[in-house]
């Protein structure tokens, strides 16, 4: 019996385009981004991670890992410092100067779909060589996923909603938090919306939402504006302000979005969630 | 009335920080009268005239007008009794000529009342009294130095003041344009009886159109008179540093100031 | 009615009269025209929005609400509120905040003698974007108390960036302007480093930060009219009452003195009374730029510089015009909203241009 045949070195295609291929399993990743920090940690390749961004907070053991600035602002010195084998972010302007330096970079824009996380996973699983551990994690989620279209089943068509990110900004169906109420059977009442935009007061009113999902903060203006009064939300007690926690929830493109579903399923459906 | 001092300087001094500009300063002039006042560039013509409208205040030293201080004087009071045409007055973009005379309403315009009828009268008086009427709706800032310069000695006049001060009303100007104010200033002061105080760099003009002469040397009036008494070849000499040659004028006998080549030609 | 013409005596023999017209008017009368159709325009305004409501429903709304007036409500429920509550108070909040911004950039412009001074010239917009900034980006003080916290921050930072830089420029009982100009931009330039700084250090979503910045009207309520509004026609009726004082102050200092003006109290009323009157506007509005700029040069163009009739007319300018740009800003993208900073601007700039070139007085 001969060892097994190694498998070829994993190959991504980034953001723009190009093919970037890993000869080799990175050891040192510095990673840009929250979701793919929760995914490294989640399938035991936590401790290859040598920095971060400075807003990482979950899990807890990434407090102690160096903090090097954010996407958009970058302090390429405490980068380079690290000497990582991998640097990943979501926005490409500082490719070039750190290509200049040496450092492999991997440009992907964030997932829009919540059907895409699972297939990210399992790209880090490539990358990293923790294949196994990806695929189970992958493949939980999609087994939540089934389930959660199992429970909703029933529903033909979910509650109006309007999701408020504070001053009416809100966001289109072609957003990954607009793709979470796609699956959870909810009709975004911003339908005509691309991306993110200020929503107007006007059509707001127009259209009624059942249900109001407001990031913290943003739901105080639902009690307090008179012009909101007669919203079939308001009138039902059903404008649900999302805590700090909550809200991260439901943002990062990571593993726990499965709770982050199910406490918007939980909003949604009371009663077939309690 | 009689000799009596209608405007009266005692005693003023003022200094600029360290500089002293003017030190014990003493002046008297009748109602009436039309006297010039003369000096050197910088000896401190223009600040005097400052003093004496109350917008710069003396270290030491008051002005008096008919007997009342002026330092006593509210703001708008002073402004209805003295009225000085500045040497380089400021000319407001997009100011109609009658628009700036009427400027001049201010002091006899309660806060908020508007311009009536005797405020438009009096504006249009004071800009036919100085040749200006046809200039009144015209822009100010399209006119000619000269030009301007009646406009707003029109709107001194507009403000119905006892006292007329001038600095310098014709510097820059060619004869014809210094005569032309010149006899302008005669006409109003019979016309409304203005007491006037003019600072000049022309002493031969001064000399033919005033009935005083004051000259300011040093921080000091050094001499105050009658031209022919004050204007000696002496004291211009000394006071201005440069020698000179006083002659009578053929019409008058007004004193006037020749300069004095150092090297004769050839 | 206050257009003056004098008979001037030819003095020739046969007497021939030259009949000469001087231009004075009272300016009552383009006044009330001028309010009228700022009256109109917003009612118009009030009519458009990004949800269709026909006209004659619109009638019949406004109709029911006249207390002798009952018809049977035959329209939806959410027309009423959309037309009461949210585009009535709306174009009723941008005709004061333009109102307010308009009157205030003309007094500056008059004050500082300067034709590119706006209400934002001595620190009000960078103060009030740090004091926005700072609640926007702290979740805990966005209500205190139940009390909004967002316009009285921004209030407050307004009032205290004009007070830092009068603070520094003030000199031996007197005000020199072009120092506070500068210490005007100093403090500007100071307040923005730090929004920028807390901008960028914050982890929240920008975007309502940035929407605010860039200034609006969504969020608008009749509250928010009844808070500004005593600011705003008492700083206008104020400022309105220096006209006289305005025009004279484009004399030297010293020559409006000589004129009778207590020239330091009035630079200090003015200032106090301009930045309070923006300040307030901008507490609800966010930085809306270009009004107080364009507006009273589109009224020196059009009706001439003395500011009895520049300052209430750069009023009604203002606010026609900043009803008319919240319109388009609420019209223009579907069901979103653009900023209404952004409408003014791309307006504002071809307009002013077309105003230059057909300018005779200039």
């Amino acid at each position: 019996m001969g060892s097994p045949t190694p498998a070829p070195p994993p190959i991504v295609t980034d953001s723009n385009g190009n093919t970037v291929t890993f000869l080799k399993a990175p050891r040192r990743i510095v990673a840009l981004d929250s979701a793919a920090v929760e995914i490294l940690y989640a399938i035991g390749a936590g401790d290859r991670l040598v920095g971060t961004h400075d807003f990482a907070s979950y899990p807890p053991e990434v407090s102690d890992v160096p903090k090097v600035g954010d996407s958009f602002n970058l302090n390429v010195e405490k980068v380079a410092e690290l000497e990582p084998d991998l640097l990943y972010t979501m926005f490409d302007m500082q490719n070039p100067q750190l290509e200049a330096l040496g450092i492999p970079v991997l440009y992907l824009k964030s997932p829009t779909t919540v059907e895409a996380i699972p297939e990210r996973i399992r790209m880090w699983g490539r990358i990293t060589g923790e294949v196994e551990a990806a695929e189970g994690l992958a493949g939980m989620m999609e087994a939540s996923f089934a389930e959660l279209e199992e429970r909703l089943a029933s529903v033909e068509r979910g509650p109006r909603v309007f999701h408020d990110l504070g001053d009416f900004w809100t966001t289109g169906p072609d957003t990954f938090q607009g793709d979470m109420y796609r699956l959870l059977k909810a009709e975004n009442i911003a339908y005509d919306v691309s991306g993110w935009a200020q929503f107007s007061a006007e059509v707001l009113v127009e259209r009624d939402p059942e249900v109001v999902i407001a990031t913290f903060g943003a739901a105080t203006v639902y009690g307090d504006n008179p012009a909101l009064a007669g919203l079939s939300a308001v009138k039902n007690d059903r404008v649900y302000s999302l805590d700090v926690d909550l809200t991260t929830l439901i943002s990062v493109e990571g593993p726990r979005i499965v709770e982050g579903l199910e406490e918007l399923a939980r909003l949604l459906y009371p009663e077939l969630f309690p | 009335m009689g000799n009596d001092a209608y405007l009266k300087v005692s005693g003023l001094h003022f200094a600029y920080g360290q500089r002293q500009v003017l030190s014990g300063i003493d002046l008297k002039i009748r109602r009436g009268d039309i006297t010039g006042l003369v000096g050197p560039n910088g000896a401190g013509k223009s600040t005097l005239l400052r003093l004496i409208t109350g917008t710069l205040q003396p270290q030491r030293g008051a002005t008096s007008v008919d007997g009342r201080m002026i330092a006593d004087l509210k703001p708008l009071e002073r402004a209805r009794l003295i009225a000085l045409v500045p040497q380089n007055p400021t000319v407001p973009p997009g100011f109609t000529c009658f628009e700036t005379v009427l400027l001049a309403r201010n002091p006899h315009l309660r806060f908020l009342q508007w311009e009536g009828p005797r405020d438009l009268e009096v504006s249009r008086q004071a800009m036919e009294m100085t040749d200006t009427w046809e200039f009144a709706p015209r822009l100010l800032q399209r006119l000619s130095g000269g030009e301007r310069q009646r406009v707003f000695i029109a709107r001194a006049l507009a403000q119905e003041p006892s006292i007329l001060l001038l600095d310098e009303p014709t510097a820059h100007l060619d004869i014809a344009y210094q005569t032309a104010i010149m006899e302008m200033m005669e006409r109003v002061r019979e016309r409304t009886g203005v007491t006037m105080l003019v600072a000049m760099h022309d002493l031969t003009l001064a000399a033919h159109y005033c009935r005083r002469i004051a000259v300011l040397h040093q921080a000091r009036i050094v001499a105050e008179g009658a031209p022919d008494e004050v204007l000696t070849s002496e004291r211009v000499s000394a006071v201005y540093g440069t020698p000179v040659c006083i002659s009578a004028h053929p019409v008058d006998g007004t004193p006037v100031v020749l300069p004095v080549r150092r090297k004769p030609p050839g | 009615m206050g257009i003056l013409t004098w008979r001037r005596d030819a003095g020739a023999p046969g007497g021939e009269a030259a009949v000469r017209t001087v231009a004075f008017a009272y300016p009552w009368r383009r006044l009330v025209v001028g309010a009228l159709v700022v009256v109109l325009v917003g009612l118009l305004a009030a009519g458009v929005g990004s949800v269709r409501i026909p006209p004659v429903a619109l009638g019949k709304i406004l109709a029911s609400r006249l207390p002798w007036v009952n018809i049977d409500a035959s329209w939806p429920a959410s027309w009423d509120t959309i037309l009461w509550n949210i585009r009535l108070p709306r174009v009723v909040l941008a005709g004061l905040v333009g109102l307010a911004l308009a009157v205030s950039g003309a007094t500056y412009q008059g004050l500082f003698r300067n034709p590119l001074a706006d209400p934002y010239l001595i620190g009000v917009a960078a103060g009030a974007g740090l004091g926005a900034t700072v609640v926007l980006v702290t979740p805990a003080l966005h209500f205190v108390s139940g009390v909004n916290m967002l316009p009285i921050a921004a209030f407050l930072g307004a009032l205290l960036a004009v007070t830092a830089a009068y603070g520094v420029a003030r000199r031996g009982g007197g005000l020199p302007l072009t120092t506070l100009i500068l210490a005007g931009v100093a403090v500007a330039a100071m307040a923005s480093a730090v929004t920028s700084l807390l901008m960028i250090r914050s982890n929240p979503d920008v975007r309502p930060l940035l929407s605010w910045l860039l200034g609006g009207f969504g969020r608008g309520q009749w509250r928010d009219v009844l808070v500004v509004l005593p600011y705003i026609v008492l700083g206008f009726l104020l400022m309105m009452a220096y006209g006289r004082t305005l025009n004279l102050l484009q004399l030297e200092e010293e020559e409006a003195k000589q004129l009778g003006v207590n020239v330091e109290r009035a630079k200090l009323l003015l200032i106090v009374v301009a930045s309070l009157t923006t300040a307030a506007a901008v507490s609800v509005s966010g930085l809306i730029g270009f009004v107080g700029l364009i507006a009273p040069h589109a009224v020196r163009l059009l009706w001439g510089y003395d500011y009895r009739s520049l300052l209430p007319m750069s009023a009604v300018i203002g606010a026609g015009f900043l009803i008319l740009a919240d319109l388009l800003a609420r019209t223009a993208v579907g069901s979103g909203e653009l900023p209404v900073g952004i409408v003014t601007a791309f307006c504002g700039a071809p307009f002013f241009l077309y105003l230059l070139r057909r300018s005779r007085r200039m």
